[in-house]
């Protein structure tokens, strides 16, 4: 019951954090700020979602399995990131800063 | 139920949004990113309709493999190329017997759909019945490696003559190269053993649970070009024997068992139910070598000729 609980909260908070990314990655000025919306907030969204799977799967393995997943798609999506803000910056993309003074 | 179905229908229609948009932009690299997104969401309608073996392969190579190859061609070719760019009142005019003609062969699909006939033959109850002699407890790996041991064949052929036709082609070895970047070679040298070892469990897995030969091979070609992105793996050249040797190697194993039990079995892929399992293995193992090697090869290996000659007739 509460296992189910704290399952639900962490799928429903993923849920929120993909939701958070994907409006960052739309409404952010440049590829930098856009960058950082999907390599913070989904990661943590999808973080949220495989433990809340994880609390529901069948055995143990199952979720190890899940969870296994997380560093995986972290170190790649670090790299990822790394490498597009990287090649913005050869290409002369200059970061984005607030124009109000 | 109700979700499921919401689900599944915003899934539909994405899918067709997304084949619209690679078919309709006129813009190639907006093409090849919704080609992409069209591969993953394909994948989804895959695990779906509970068929995980197409989703792995779908994953692999149709978003993965191919999305890289597309996005390799964008580079070495440029983005000069203008697709449905230009829509005045005269090409309009020139599309509608295209139009005409595809709207005339949807109707007659349609009413072809609408009234087909049903199967006379229950195919899954004669798998599950011959089950027990197939040598692996997947229907799917049993139904590609011994029911129809042929298909498969004819399909390790199949891509055995698509690089062949790349190499006829003949692209140039060199290509825009990358933004050096430290932490990519890294990445892959941490990576690529992990994915090996992802590949051989898949290979293993396929006897009793979705995976199999042409999955595993994915994984490892995924893997030798994340090596090339890297800059650790060089291109291949056409010269390198061993290339050519170990590509067609699986397919002459899978052929020479072939040929073997048709002499002594009188029957092209009937395997003995004793060793079928063994048999199975072998083959499979054979190919997932191959098949990566021949899939890697349609982005690594790159025909050594030099640009196409200048007085050349045939070139428009």
């Amino acid at each position: 019951m509460l296992l189910d609980l704290a399952s639900n909260l962490l799928l429903l908070a993923g849920g929120f954090f993909f939701c958070a990314g994907t409006v960052g990655l739309l409404r952010f000025p440049d590829v930098y700020t856009r960058l950082h919306a999907l390599a913070k907030a989904d990661n943590l969204g999808l973080g949220c979602l495989l433990a809340g799977l994880a609390l529901k799967a069948d055995s143990l393995v199952q979720a190890i399995k899940l969870l296994a997943i997380w560093p995986l798609v972290l170190v790649a999506s670090a790299v990822v990131g790394y490498a597009i803000a990287h090649r913005a910056d050869r290409l002369g993309i200059t970061p984005w800063q607030r124009d109000d003074r | 139920m109700n979700a499921a179905l919401a689900f599944d229908t915003l899934l539909a229609l994405l899918l067709l949004w997304s084949a619209w948009q690679a078919l309709s932009t006129p813009k190639l690299d907006r093409a090849v990113i919704m080609f992409i997104v069209f591969g993953l969401l394909l994948t989804l309608v895959w695990s779906r309709l509970d068929a995980p073996d197409i989703a792995l392969a779908e994953a692999a190579l149709g978003a993965g493999l191919t999305g890289t190859l597309l996005l390799d061609a964008l580079a070495a070719f440029g983005q000069t190329g203008q697709g449905a760019g230009s829509t005045g009142f005269m090409t309009t005019i020139r599309r509608f017997p295209t139009i005409l003609v595809l709207l005339v062969l949807l109707a007659a699909l349609l009413a072809a759909l609408s009234n087909l006939p049903l199967p006379t033959v229950n195919l899954p109850a004669m798998v599950a019945q011959q089950m027990p002699d197939s040598g692996v407890s997947h229907p799917v790996t049993a139904v590609l490696l011994n029911f129809r041991g042929y298909d498969t064949l004819l399909e390790v052929a199949v891509l055995m003559l698509a690089l062949l036709g790349i190499l006829t082609v003949g692209l140039p070895v060199e290509r825009p190269l990358l933004s050096r970047n430290l932490l990519v070679p890294i990445l892959a040298r941490y990576a690529v053993p992990l994915m090996t070892l992802a590949a051989i469990y898949l290979l293993w897995a396929g006897s009793h649970r979705p995976g199999g030969a042409f999955q595993a091979a994915a994984v490892l070609a995924a893997g030798v070009v994340l090596l090339n992105l890297a800059q650790v793996q060089p291109r291949w050249i056409p010269g390198q024997h061993w290339i050519r040797q170990l590509i067609s190697a699986g397919f002459l194993l899978f052929l020479c068992i072939a040929a073997l039990l048709l002499m002594l079995n009188g029957g092209l892929l009937h395997y003995p139910p004793d060793q079928a399992g063994l048999l199975i293995l072998l083959i499979e193992s054979g190919l997932t070598v191959s098949l990566a090697i021949n899939l890697a090869a349609f982005y690594l290996l790159r025909s050594d000729r030099p640009e196409p000659l200048p007085n050349q007739e045939d070139t428009p």
